[in-house]
């Protein structure tokens, strides 16, 4: 996601980005003999984390979402920003509003939509790389039409309308259980403890959320991996 | 050229560099030398196979037959010495070996561009820069290096 060129400039545009790996991630190795091995990942998970000047974590994204509810939570994420840093008090702003996203999913509703602050006179401008990454076929509408005005080969299409079908379908699946329930505990998680920074809530996050406990060296998955092995007690 | 006198002589060559590394005191490249040792067994290995062992001299262990002593049976005089010995040669120089290698495995985990998001080295230099444009930090957290091809 962040190699596509209209999703980083957005990026790149509202945030202050910065990542961070919190362990290795766990990898496969199968062996196959003759040379050919087969190497993939295992457990891997992410989270994104939106923050004020002074490392305060507003709020977190957990796990792998679709492209388009990514950005679009990144975008409620920004008028949030807004939001804290013209109350008075942001503290008490932060935890209302993790108090009423806990509350509208926990009652079934889906998270509330951040009202937008007032905005100056180039919203339309600022707004217009959000929309385009958004929504890909509107882009490439666009882009359609000044190539040719210019007389530009036709855009290539966006990596992710070559991806097989099933992909996007389990993508999509946990995009659901990312809003819905992981994000229902962080919400609750962040109403109690109030203002934290990244490495406060990490391992809880880690733990409680994602089910990989950094603190294991087999993520949560010794249970899983060594239940049928015969020689575990070895 | 005979193909089991090749292969007799590439196994002494494999066993004169290992002497050779021994001998010197600077540190030896150990990964890629492995590889190149490997290199050299396994084509020897695969020549022996194809045509069967190269019989000794009555009395002489095969151990005992240096490399010129296995060329001057095989009637090569150091034919294509020079292009077997090249790849060491040039990895001691501290350059890369001007002839691919083919078996050697891919490396395990490359290393590629984060995506084309501008990232900032650290948490703490974008909370930095966010207090200076206003913008808010975006911190992204990952099982792994998000440089790295798998992560």
């Amino acid at each position: 996601m962040f190699s596509d060129e209209r999703i980083a400039a957005w990026i790149n545009q509202h945030f202050e980005p910065a990542w961070e790996s919190v362990r290795p991630v766990p990898r496969v190795t199968i062996d196959f003999g003759d040379g050919h091995v087969l190497s993939r990942t295992l457990n891997g998970n992410i989270a994104t984390y939106v923050c004020r000047s002074d490392g305060a974590v507003l709020d977190i994204l957990p796990g792998i979402y679709e492209p388009q509810t990514y950005l679009r939570q990144l975008d409620q994420l920004l008028k949030l920003h807004r939001r804290v840093g013209e109350d008075d008090d942001p503290a008490a702003a932060l935890i209302g509003y993790h108090q009423r996203q806990a509350e509208a999913l926990a009652g079934g509703k889906l998270p509330l939509a951040i009202a937008a602050a007032p905005l100056p006179i180039t919203k339309r401008r600022i707004e217009r790389p959000l929309k385009l990454a958004l929504r890909p076929e509107e882009a490439r509408r666009a882009e359609s039409n000044a190539s040719e005005r210019t007389g530009d080969a036709a855009p290539r299409k966006p990596t992710h309308d070559r991806q097989p079908l099933a992909g996007w379908q389990l993508l999509a699946q946990d995009t659901r259980i990312n809003q819905r329930v992981r994000r229902l505990a962080i919400h609750r998680y962040l109403a109690q403890q109030g203002p934290v920074t990244p490495a406060d809530v990490t391992r809880w996050l880690y733990r409680e959320v994602l089910h990989a406990d950094l603190e294991d060296p087999y993520l949560g998955l010794g249970k899983t991996l060594f239940a049928s092995y015969p020689f575990r007690d070895e | 050229m005979d193909t089991r006198h090749a292969a007799l002589a590439l196994g002494n060559l494999f066993i004169c560099l290992s002497v050779g590394f021994a001998r010197e005191e600077r540190p030896a490249p150990k990964l890629v030398v492995k590889r190149e040792k490997a290199v050299i067994q396994q084509t020897a290995q695969r020549l022996v196979a194809e045509s069967g062992p190269l019989p000794a001299r009555p009395g002489q262990p095969l151990g005992e037959i240096g490399v010129d002593q296995a060329n001057e049976r095989a009637g090569v005089h150091d034919v294509g010495k020079a292009d077997i010995e090249l790849p060491t040669k040039a990895l001691l120089a501290g350059v890369s070996p001007a002839l691919p290698n083919p078996s050697a495995p891919p490396p395990e985990n490359p290393r590629v561009a984060p995506g084309k998001v501008l990232w900032h080295p650290d948490l703490e230099t974008a909370c930095t820069a966010s207090g200076k444009s206003g913008k808010a930090v975006l911190h992204f957290q990952l099982l792994g290096n998000l440089d790295d091809r798998f992560c």
